[in-house]
């Protein structure tokens, strides 16, 4: 009888064991997966930055005002073109100024052809 | 165990004694298990479930410094992180192989200096080159020299260069602010930066200043341009939102570049506007005005003599455009009259003169969030002559700042608002405002404010930026050279706001020592360079504010030129 209860302890204790072990290695394996999650959840959020810093400085209005200046025909705005809302009907004129086809007038339109 | 008990059996005298010795030694390992259960149990559940989560971490975490952006979110100041080389000395094997391929590399690194580095067996650590690009970093790490390792550091960096340069300030190489809204965040504000923080995750909200990226630009080109033409010394410049006190511009040229500290450690790139006091002059005399008005010594319709200079003791005050002639108020607004304006003064008294400018905060130092801020330099004994230079302006020095807020208060209705680099919102602004004059005595200031620009000193900025009813007030001060007035160093500026008929922005300009230059036959007044400039500044930041032009106003010079064509 003991030696029956005896070796069911046995089993019970290896079976525990096994059990154990399999679930902290799984644990580990996961502790892994999380560390190297938050580790490129980093990098990324570094690089995020390291973009926006970069964005921002190319975005600077003084470079801006320079490169529209070299490379655009456009002039700041005057008081004289801004209309309020309720003036808009009867200022459209009748077709559209601008046609986008013809790209020619378009320098924007241009320097993306020139890059392509 | 059960084959000891049969033991114990056997041998019935010694039973006793084992069996005694046996419970012994169970029950000390009862007791140890228990212990040992107990701890765990508590470790795990009670302080796991209940207990502060963060005991035992307590690690020295510096609060993340916050981002700085504008009121649009355009990002100012930032942190990324670099790489920095340093080697230890006493694990290098080969000194010429390390330098040989670290120069490789590097070529910017001073070989003899690199040499004298490396050799130095004493010490255990010493830096080669701070902050290297990611790429040079993987290079120097694929080369593989043993005793050369990498640390990661913070570095401030503000992408937009000298766009606000004075409003931002600057960090040391430890990332203490050192100057301007850096220093804030670090001392005055800190509750504020702590407000942003996120400790857990080791992040933080941007600062939104009050500072409106676009706008800065503009009126740091205009005023770049104005110093150019006009042969000026330095140059400064303030938008102010009227009705929430948020300063959505100050540029004080010339500035610095924060990403290198050194450039702002010279006296002349200070911040003008508010680390310099300076004597406004005739701006001031809009005060005067105004506590006339709210006094109720004077009206509208009230008239001052102007046809003899005025003697106060052995002092003669003169009118630099003499009419001599009575003038009426609005004539002397439009003629900037010494003589009109200290009579005002003089009729509202010493005692009143006094409790007005220090209600409006002219006799206090303004301290917004930038730790640099001057206070103002007033006379020491207030006679008689004192009140009547002070009113227009001469006599005692404010930061123009303070010019600017209290122009603000003229024109808004009346509140003084405390003027802020944050972004504020108008209830709370109108909950910090103080009433300085009457709301009918800011009407007829905006009234005044107008009348000048379409017929007094102002002309020019209102036909620069035509459209957008602006209204100002010029001053054109001596400064004071060696312990006297000189006429060929002015101080010359505008204080303005636009539109006129329900103001949104107070405007000021200044320009320090301008020059006569072609096409102002020879004058430098106020009118002639800094009104211009602030006219070109109104122009292009209007459109930016969401300010409509009025077409009303602008069919009239299209039909003059109709006219004569």
């Amino acid at each position: 009888m003991l030696k029956v209860i005896n070796s069911i302890l046995v089993v019970v204790l290896l079976v525990s064991a096994f059990v154990v072990y399999s679930l902290e290695y799984s644990i580990k394996q996961g502790e892994r997966d999380i560390a190297l999650a938050k580790k490129k959840t980093r990098q990324a959020q570094e690089t995020i930055r390291l973009l926006d810093a970069e964005w921002s400085m190319l975005t600077q209005p003084e470079r801006l005002q320079r490169l529209a200046m070299e490379h655009l025909k456009l002039q700041p705005v005057k008081a004289g073109q801004i209309l309020p809302r309720n003036m808009l009907a009867s200022k459209l004129p009748d077709r559209p100024v601008h046609d986008p086809s013809n790209t020619k007038n378009d320098p924007l339109a241009r320097m993306l052809e020139d890059l392509n | 165990m059960g084959n000891h008990a049969t033991n114990i059996n056997d041998k019935p005298k010694d039973a006793l004694k084992g069996q005694k010795r046996l419970r012994l030694v169970v029950f000390g390992f009862a007791v140890c298990f228990a212990v040992i259960s107990g701890r765990l149990v508590e470790l795990s559940l009670v302080r796991g479930f209940f207990g502060d989560h963060h005991a035992g971490v307590t690690r020295e975490a510096r609060l993340p410094r916050p981002d700085i952006v504008d009121r649009n979110g355009m990002l100012l100041a930032t942190d990324i992180k670099v790489y920095s080389l340093f080697a230890n000395p006493r694990k290098i094997i080969d000194v010429d192989e390390a330098v040989e391929l670290l120069t490789a590399v590097l070529p910017d690194l001073n070989v003899k200096k690199l040499y004298k580095q490396l050799g130095n067996r004493k010490r255990a650590f010493v830096w080669l080159k701070r902050e290297i690009s990611p790429s040079k970093r993987a290079e120097v790490h694929n080369q593989g020299v043993p005793g050369i390792g990498f640390r990661k550091e913070t570095l401030r960096i503000y992408p937009n260069g000298r766009l606000a340069s004075h409003v931002l300030g600057y960090v040391d190489v430890d990332s203490h602010g050192i100057a301007g809204m850096e220093k804030f965040l670090d001392d005055q504000g800190a509750l504020y930066t702590a407000s942003l923080a996120d400790p857990a995750k080791h992040a933080a909200l941007p600062a939104h200043l009050a500072i409106d990226g676009r706008v800065q630009h503009a009126m740091s080109d205009e005023i770049a341009k104005a110093i150019a033409h006009f042969k000026a010394k330095a140059g400064a410049g303030v938008v102010m939102n009227i009705h929430t006190g948020e300063i959505i511009s100050m540029v004080s040229l010339p500035d610095y570049n924060p990403n290198e500290p050194k450039s702002a450690q010279q006296s002349k790139s200070i911040n003008r506007v508010t680390t310099g006091v300076y004597e406004l002059g005739s701006v001031i005399k809009a005060v005067t005005f105004a506590m006339a008005f709210d006094a109720g010594v004077m009206t509208m319709t009230s008239k001052y003599d102007a046809r003899r200079p005025l003697r106060i003791g052995r002092s003669v005050i003169h009118d630099f455009h003499a009419e001599k002639r009575i003038l009426t108020v609005p004539e002397v607004f439009l003629h900037s009259s010494n003589i009109g304006t200290a009579r005002m003064a003089l009729d509202v008294g010493l005692e009143g003169h006094q409790a007005f400018l220090r209600k409006a905060g002219f006799f206090d130092r303004l301290v917004a969030e930038l730790p640099e801020a001057a206070a103002p330099i007033l006379p020491k004994r207030w006679g008689k002559l004192t009140t009547v230079t002070a009113a227009f302006g001469h006599g005692f020095a404010v930061q123009p700042l303070q010019g600017v807020t209290v122009a603000s208060a003229l024109m808004n209705g009346g509140k003084l608002i405390p003027p802020t680099f944050l972004k504020r919102d108008r209830e709370s602004a109108q909950g910090q405002a103080v009433q300085l004059v009457k709301p009918a005595t800011s009407e007829k200031m905006k009234y005044l404010f107008r009348l000048n620009a379409q017929k007094g000193t102002a002309r020019k900025a209102d036909k620069l930026a035509a459209g957008y009813r602006i209204g100002g007030k010029t001053g054109t001060a001596e400064k004071v050279i060696k312990g006297r007035y000189s006429k060929d160093h002015r101080l010359n500026s505008f204080v303005g706001a636009f539109p006129m008929e329900d103001p949104q922005y107070t405007v000021l300009v200044m320009l320090d020592e301008p020059q006569p230059v072609e096409g102002t036959y020879g004058y430098a007044t106020s009118g002639w360079n800094a009104v211009p400039t602030a006219g070109k500044v109104i122009a292009r930041i209007a459109p930016l504010l969401g300010v409509l032009p009025d077409l009303a106003d602008l069919e009239k010079p299209k039909n003059k030129k109709a006219g004569t064509h």
